[in-house]
């Protein structure tokens, strides 16, 4: 335990007002919120102070477990942060959902809502695919399956949209009136496929779902549901007949009007590990000391020769070294790896560990299956659009590998809306802007606007921090490019020797399932 | 007069330039000789080191074409983007750096011609580097240096490749009339080149058919683009309509309530070009006024040349000022002045 929650004595010092701000997706907004609540003995009720929104119980002190603090790492990067009120721009107003697909995540990420509000919580469990995934490959056989089991003797065609959609709405309308360059066909014949199978596509993914939670050991209470969230054919994502854009979300129900309590818990963890603080700002955390000093240190050559989480593929790794400072390891297949002697879990090493979890770039299904079976190739590479994330997941390499070796290169990936910015970036210099790729998605040619957008980058990563970022003190000689992207705003995403996989990700495995699976090669699923 | 065809308008020669860009322009130059002595050059610089000698001394200082002999020429004596070391300021970017583009190729022309006159530069030497790139679809960019199929290329990069191609295809006396209809067809093709909204494509569009002699098939309407360039803009347009943006695989409209235009002197310069293709007089004598207005602006505030920034966070998103920005903003004092 590294330390505490204050809910209660942040409550009475702040007469139960909670004002926070956000910075996502290059959005800043501030939430305010003010709370109620009654004395339950070890517990309280808190409820928005207009009487609106539920009562939900939450200790008065919550005790800040590794895993709990990973939980809050996770939720950092999957979690929703809440919506823009539109009649206020800049207000956000919090919801509680997340957004993951890894079962074994998901049952994580539930057992410790439970764990935090032990109240009258329920969840639903959605998923979301795009319509065109039912159009070809494995989705049209899933929709084959569906009507056999119905009795019908296949998929039956589809009606006309006049027939199975007699009268169109909104967003019927905003879909007829979008063009697709990529997509061939025409958009009604889209809709008509949609609305003519939407119950069985509906019923697919729900039992998909279901089936998923179930073989996760999620154990589902009376309260709680499982739906699916259909999308018109290519509304996102699936760009052809058969493509997939799979979402999986959590919704939260039972803590509505408490989302900024729940925020401020989330910033004040983070911005006390980041300032390295023993008390965050309004003291609604509290670490057992200062927090780079808390924690259990964990010797790392005896946990890779002996920790039932030390293994990979079920085999250890070889030590060829073991001087005063450093250790050198191999595992079997891999490459030779410099490594500290020590680390010590603190919340720095925990929250990162989940932050890791949601926002890392490995494919998550490996991450459980490696201890088992042999994983292929990994990689350990790292995205945000928050300078905060960045320094926070280079601390944690810091304390695992030597600060040579812990970044290989790092580039900034742009999501075409902000194409022109880049044109316009070039212009100003004199430069057209020359892509990399067949679709363009490949490193950005034109030097000029590289070099101009890696000193945004640079100043994103000092932003939130007292001193200079470490990707500006070790690393900026290590941009390697911009990189056009689908989508998103501009973020900065670097990546590792794929041979420092081997060791950080049994470390974070531990570190975040350490206390509720004692043997990861079996109690995964 | 020493002009350049990517900022119209501008005499090099006859610039006002106010202590404040005189104090920038001096201090970039500087910095850029000294990089560039060394060995850390990109045409770029060349070329606005070039800009910069001319508007403040009238005549070439820098011996730029020794540089680009030296620095920025490949092993097959073709122009070449950036020298060994400038490539080195990218990580792992060495091998790509070596890339000889049509604005390379034009940046070096258009020295040679200042430095030499125009009458002494082997003309057919640099049409010779560029009739190569001319594909069958009529346009000539440099689909050596950059794969990406003609869809998800820029659009500004394709008509201002073109230009600068046609530029010196034309001073070679290399520009048929096969040439020319080929390359007339594929700047009118809607699916190759369609009408995009952003100023700078669009000037190089206009600049291409001028050369081409065929200014008549310029696409009509251009006068709505340039209004909607200036949506949200106190003064001033950008280069592009935050408003139009679309998703380019979805054709979804993009959520930009958070983005903000920027006015750019470079965009001013292309939008007083484009003033001339504009057939409505009502409408061209409104934008005549935005575009006296915005020369009154920068008088006042010579240096106002802004960055982009990333939604709400108050970090530049890309380049603010640079030498060609201020020449800019120079030449629309100098149209205060004389108006």
């Amino acid at each position: 335990m590294l330390g505490y929650i204050r809910v209660e004595d942040f409550l009475i010092r702040t007469k139960g007002e909670v004002i926070g701000r956000l910075v996502t997706d290059a959005k800043d907004r501030v939430y305010r919120r003010a709370y109620q609540w009654q004395d339950e003995g070890s517990t309280l009720v808190v409820q928005r102070s207009d009487g609106k929104g539920d009562a939900v119980r939450i200790a008065k002190t919550v005790p800040l477990t590794e895993a709990l603090i990973a939980f809050f790492g996770l939720y950092s990067g999957d979690g929703a942060k809440g919506s823009e009120d539109t009649n206020k721009p800049g207000i956000i107003v919090p919801t509680i959902s997340f957004s993951q697909k890894e079962p074994n995540l998901v049952r994580f990420a539930v057992d410790h809502f439970r764990k935090l509000c032990p109240g009258d919580i329920r969840f639903t469990f959605s998923l979301g695919e795009d319509s065109a995934y039912f159009m070809a490959g494995d989705g049209a056989e899933l929709l084959q399956e569906y009507y056999i089991s119905q009795g019908l003797p296949g998929t039956p065609d589809t009606q006309p949209l006049i027939s199975c959609r007699q009268e169109l709405n909104d967003k019927d309308r905003e879909y007829m009136a979008e063009v697709r360059p990529d997509v061939t066909g025409a958009n009604e014949d889209y809709l008509a496929f949609y609305y003519t199978h939407k119950a069985a596509m509906e019923a697919i993914l729900t039992e998909v779902k279901r089936q998923d939670l179930s073989n996760a050991g999620v154990l589902l209470r009376e309260s709680d549901r499982v739906t699916a969230s259909l999308r018109r054919p290519f509304k996102k994502g699936a760009r052809q007949p058969g493509g997939t854009s799979r979402s999986d979300e959590i919704h939260v129900g039972g803590l509505n009007g408490f989302g900024e309590l729940f925020l401020k818990v989330l910033h004040e963890i983070e911005d006390s590990i980041v300032r390295d603080s023993t008390t965050s700002a309004s003291g609604l955390v509290e670490w057992i000391g200062i927090p780079s000093q808390s924690g259990q240190i964990l010797d790392i050559k005896q946990f890779f020769t002996s920790n039932t989480y030390g293994y990979i593929a079920r085999q250890r790794p070889n030590w060829l070294a073991d001087d005063i400072v450093y250790l050198r390891g191999q595992w079997p297949r891999s490459g030779e790896t410099t490594l500290h002697k020590q680390i010590r879990v603190d919340p720095l090493w925990c929250y990162t560990s989940g932050l890791y979890l949601a926002e890392g770039t490995t494919d998550k299904a490996k991450l459980f299956r490696m201890f088992s079976e042999a994983p292929g190739s990994m990689g350990l590479s790292f995205t945000s659009s928050e300078g905060t994330s960045i320094e926070l997941m280079l601390r944690t390499l810091h304390k695992l590998f030597p600060i040579a070796e812990c970044l290989k290169a790092w580039k900034v990936k742009v999501g075409s809306q902000y194409f022109p910015e880049l044109v316009v970036t070039g212009l100003k210099q004199g430069v057209s802007m020359l892509r990399g790729g067949n679709s363009g998605d490949g490193k950005l040619r034109t030097m000029e606007i590289s070099l101009a957008i890696r000193e945004w980058a640079l100043a994103v990563a000092d932003e939130p921090l007292t001193q200079i970022s470490l990707l500006r003190q070790h690393y900026s000689d290590r941009f390697s490019h911009v990189e056009p992207t689908g989508s998103g705003v501009a973020r900065i995403d670097f990546w590792c020797s794929s041979t420092l996989c081997r060791w950080y990700f049994p470390l974070l495995m531990y570190t975040v399932f350490g206390e509720i699976v004692a043997d990861p090669i079996q109690g995964f699923y | 007069m020493p002009s350049h065809i990517f900022i119209p308008g501008l005499n090099l020669l006859s610039v006002k330039l106010v202590p404040s860009h005189l104090l920038y322009l001096n201090e970039w130059h500087e910095e850029a000789i000294q990089k560039a002595d060394n060995g850390d050059v990109s045409t770029s610089i060349c070329l606005q080191g070039a800009f910069i000698e001319l508007a403040l001394s009238g005549h070439l200082t820098h011996d730029w074409m020794g540089i680009l002999d030296e620095y920025l020429t490949d092993d097959e004596s073709a122009p070449i983007a950036y020298s060994e070391k400038y490539g080195q300021r990218l990580y792992g970017f060495r091998d790509q750096a070596k890339q000889s583009t049509i604005l390379s190729i034009h940046t070096r022309w258009w020295i040679e011609n200042i430095q030499k006159g125009t009458p002494s530069v082997e003309h057919d030497k640099y049409a010779a580097l560029l009739m190569p790139r001319k594909l069958m679809n009529g346009l000539i960019y440099d689909h050596d240096v950059s794969e990406t199929i003609i869809r998800h290329r820029m659009k500004t990069e394709l008509t201002m490749s073109l230009a600068y191609s046609l530029e010196i295809i034309g001073a070679a006396d290399r520009l048929n009339d096969e040439l020319k209809m080929q390359v007339i067809a594929s700047l009118v093709d809607s699916k190759k080149c369609p009408p995009t909204g952003y100023m700078s494509t669009e000037y190089f569009r206009l600049q291409a058919l001028r050369i081409l002699d065929a200014v008549d098939h310029f696409p009509i309407g251009i006068e709505e683009s340039i209004d909607a360039c200036a949506t949200d803009l106190e003064v001033g347009y950008c280069d592009f309509s935050m408003v139009d943006k679309r998703d380019a695989y979805m054709g979804t409209v993009k959520r930009t309530a958070r983005d903000k235009p920027i006015h750019s002197p470079l965009t001013a310069c292309h939008v007083i070009a484009l003033t001339e293709a504009i057939g409505e007089a009502l409408a061209r004598d409104r934008i005549n006024k935005r575009l006296d207005e915005y020369s009154r602006h920068m008088e006042k505030q010579p240096m106002d040349i802004p960055s982009f920034q990333m939604r709400d966070v108050p970090i530049p998103f890309g380049t603010d000022r640079t030498p060609i920005e201020v020449l800019c903003a120079a030449h629309h004092i100098r149209r205060n002045l004389e108006t």
